[in-house]
């Protein structure tokens, strides 16, 4: 009786030799359907509440794409703010919400939008990343809730990084230091980012 | 289009799906998170496949295979050429293919891993967290301290860049975090660029 090893192996080049005498539109149907089974499952592509950090991330990739039509959460605000108050120790969120808040600037509540960054003490970080959605973009993003918040926040918050990493390096702090555009020192951010580098990812993201 | 990283796995399914789509044999030169990640085996995730140059067939049919891949794998992987990139002169010499893709018609051309490396280092003057893919690098790759300075040095140092002195601190800080301390603080010493201040050790 063969081992389990290499029955395992027949098996493997068994499947090899039978892909090989499928046509190619075979092949590629067959590789599609294993693909799309993977890594795009049926169902909803976040949760209706996100309140995890998995939740959370999911929620800012996919919202407002062709992949989420038709899908809702229930406090697009609340949300929002979460999303906002997990950018400390995820960067790739920081990198993804401007775009998210540009997406959604039409459905906002920005009066819901303000009072909800205010309760969860992130209202002068929802400031700089409305001001960098609007710089990135060129359009005026929520220019209600960004005149509210500057009025709160802007020159008076206390300088903190952006990035939970690089506030725990003092190597990388001095390097973000001298990266921070004044617009987001305002903001009471070292944020370590050029604008330039966030209008490079969104030109990429939004043009798809 | 959703806003997603994605893994070597994913971006692996995402390339055999453009080669499956591809009408005739073509070659990119990829820099970047998917260079590192394809070409060099790093986990780190990337937002997209940054292209450089394409030495070998259409723009057109890269550009059709592309968008059919898209479709087949529900991978939304943007393709699209280097916004400017800062990487060592004399790279193109030394490209390497990327190996074990099982390829046909698409060939996956990265740099030498010195010169991601540096591309990278130069990149995190604006994008800190980009230091991260370097020390990931350097965990499965081992990096010579001598060659990456001399490399640097000589090919890198007096590039057109708008803050050379922000360029020289990246390089500080990443020698700090790959080497060491005292390793940063020598390079910061030679490019005359600050260093962050040590804090005091506790009394015995």
């Amino acid at each position: 009786m063969k081992s389990s090893s290499r029955k395992s192996e027949a098996g493997r080049l068994g499947g090899e030799a039978r892909a090989r005498k499928l046509a190619p539109a075979q092949r590629r149907a067959v590789a599609s359907k294993a693909a799309l089974a993977r890594w795009r499952p049926a169902g909803a592509p976040f949760h209706p509440s996100p309140a995890s950090a998995k939740q959370l991330a999911s929620f800012v990739a996919h919202f407002g794409s062709q992949a989420s039509a038709g899908f809702r959460v229930s406090n697009l605000e609340r949300s929002l703010t979460k999303a906002v108050a997990l950018t400390g120790g995820d960067a790739s969120m920081a990198r993804m919400l401007p775009v998210l808040l540009w997406r959604c600037r039409a459905l906002v509540d920005q009066t819901k939008l303000v009072a909800a960054s205010v309760e969860l003490g992130v209202g002068a970080r929802l400031g700089y990343f409305l001001d960098l959605a609007s710089r990135v973009s060129g359009e005026r993003v929520c220019a209600a809730a960004r005149a509210e918040l500057r009025a709160r926040y802007l020159g008076k918050a206390r300088l903190e990084h952006l990035h939970d990493q690089v506030a725990a390096s003092p190597w990388r702090s001095m390097l973000a230091e001298g990266a921070t555009p004044p617009f987001a020192r305002r903001w009471g951010l070292l944020t370590g980012t050029s604008v330039e580098s966030a209008k490079d990812y969104f030109d990429k993201v939004a043009l798809l | 289009m959703s806003l997603e990283d994605f893994d070597r796995r994913q971006l692996l399914t995402f390339l055999r799906a453009v080669d499956r789509n591809l009408e005739s044999a073509a070659a990119v030169v990829v820099v970047g998170g998917a260079a590192l990640s394809v070409g060099y085996g790093v986990e780190k995730r990337t937002s997209d496949i940054d292209v450089i140059d394409l030495v070998r067939g259409s723009n057109a049919d890269l550009s059709t295979a592309v968008s059919k891949a898209r479709k087949e794998t529900g991978l939304a992987v943007s393709v699209s050429p280097a916004t400017v990139t800062l990487i060592p002169d004399r790279f193109e010499g030394r490209l390497r293919p990327a190996r074990g893709l099982r390829l046909r018609l698409l060939k996956f051309i990265v740099p030498e891993k010195y010169d991601l490396a540096l591309s990278k280092i130069a990149a995190s003057m604006t994008r800190p967290h980009d230091l991260d893919a370097v020390l990931e690098l350097h965990a499965r790759h081992r990096l010579s301290k001598k060659v990456l300075l001399a490399r640097f040095d000589g090919e890198m140092a007096r590039a057109s860049v708008a803050d050379e002195r922000q360029l020289a601190l990246a390089l500080a800080v990443a020698v700090a975090e790959l080497y060491g301390d005292e390793a940063g603080r020598e390079v910061a010493g030679a490019y005359g660029v600050p260093a962050p201040k040590l804090k005091a050790k506790p009394r015995k």
